[in-house]
């Protein structure tokens, strides 16, 4: 059962066999998790809207019409919904200021630790969460969620073209990082 | 010589130069140790990300939801249930008060002269006819039961009420 694909698995659930949707809950809480609390910033917070997220998509299983992929669709549902968490938290300001126009400096508030150096990853994940919303979503839908460009932008309803502006500023933006603190050297 | 610029070297990182581009850009590399230190830089950014692992949500995070999705949809279904018998109800009594004036009109005797104040005092007639038994199942003890009735009508409909504010409320101090 656990190999059959998405659409597989939905059609089984529209079909009545409800307990079929804790696969696509499992194949997706991860990934999904880690878009919602890079957003929020909030780990309880993004459990709780991400239950949300996994009920709003199966209340709305029949309007998905197979015209993208599930986890396309899906994607799109976690992102409006944790915006609307936010929206409603009035951080909607801070998430408006941050346009692609606008600039963002992570240096500034970079508490830098010798230990750090260990595990570039790790690193980077702690990075990546001080990244503005925006910058932070199309990175882990790119790196964690194997998005392709076109899916994070039918998924953020944005052009192609934005979402590499997005990529590559958060990029430079790390690569900032680790140049001013001589991480290159040491990891290349 | 100018330094590549960070699009230059982040479509570089991603392939997505083309044959021109490119070779300028290796030959760029070779002459320019400032640009291969950046490029470095980049590329070890978009290796770190690809290392990065994804959250873990808790363990019971499947089964609690599992269990809302059910709840969620039991109630669905005893709402729908209630708004159908609900609405039955009411397409029965206008029914059964359609078929009792068709049933009037048809067996009404055929009137022998023409003209429109026939036609106006047979229908008043009938609507009279029609009005009598609902003045009478309106009046004295029938009022009561009609009353019982619509009370537990109403009961029912202040329990769903109730039961739906009560579900509101959690999802909102779930959400705060």
């Amino acid at each position: 059962m656990k190999n059959l694909t998405d659409l597989e698995i939905i059609d089984s659930v529209k079909k009545g066999n409800q307990s079929d949707y804790a696969i696509i809950i499992d194949r997706y809480k991860n990934r999904a998790f880690s878009l919602v609390k890079r957003m929020l910033k909030n780990e309880m917070d993004a459990e709780e809207v991400l239950q949300d997220c996994f009920i709003k998509a199966y209340d709305s299983l029949d309007s998905f019409r197979q015209e993208s992929k599930f986890s396309t669709w899906f994607y799109r549902i976690v992102y409006n919904t944790t915006l609307t968490k936010l929206s409603g938290k009035k951080r909607k300001i801070e998430l408006e200021m941050t346009s692609v126009e606008d600039h963002f400096d992570l240096e500034s508030d970079y508490d830098f630790k010798v230990s750090e150096k260990k595990d570039m990853a790790e690193f980077l994940n702690k990075m990546v969460e001080k990244l503005p919303l925006n910058y932070a979503s199309v990175i882990t839908m790119f790196y964690i969620n194997d998005m392709s460009c076109e899916e994070i932008s039918e998924a953020l309803n944005t052009s192609v073209a934005n979402v590499k502006v997005l990529l590559h500023r958060s990029r430079n933006a790390l690569k900032d990082i680790l140049l001013k603190n001589n991480f290159a050297e040491e990891l290349l | 010589m100018k330094n590549l610029s960070d699009e230059i070297l982040n479509k570089f990182t991603d392939n997505e130069l083309d044959q021109a581009t490119l070779k300028m850009v290796r030959e760029q590399l070779k002459i320019s140790e400032e640009d291969r230190k950046r490029l470095k830089a980049i590329q070890a950014v978009d290796n770190g990300l690809r290392d990065m692992k994804s959250e873990s949500v808790s363990t019971d995070f499947t089964s609690v939801l599992m269990k809302r999705i059910s709840k969620k949809s039991k109630a669905k279904k005893e709402q729908q249930t209630f708004i159908i018998s609900i609405s039955s109800i009411f397409v029965i009594i206008a029914l059964a008060i359609v078929g009792y004036v068709m049933h009037l009109i048809f067996s009404a005797p055929p009137s022998t002269t023409g003209g429109t104040a026939m036609a106006t005092r047979e229908t008043l007639n009938i609507m009279k006819d029609v009005m009598e038994p609902v003045k009478s199942f309106f009046a004295n003890v029938n009022i009561s039961v009609i009353g019982s009735v619509f009370s537990l009508g109403l009961l029912i409909s202040i329990y769903f009420v109730f039961d739906l504010v009560k579900h509101t409320k959690n999802n909102l101090s779930r959400q705060h």
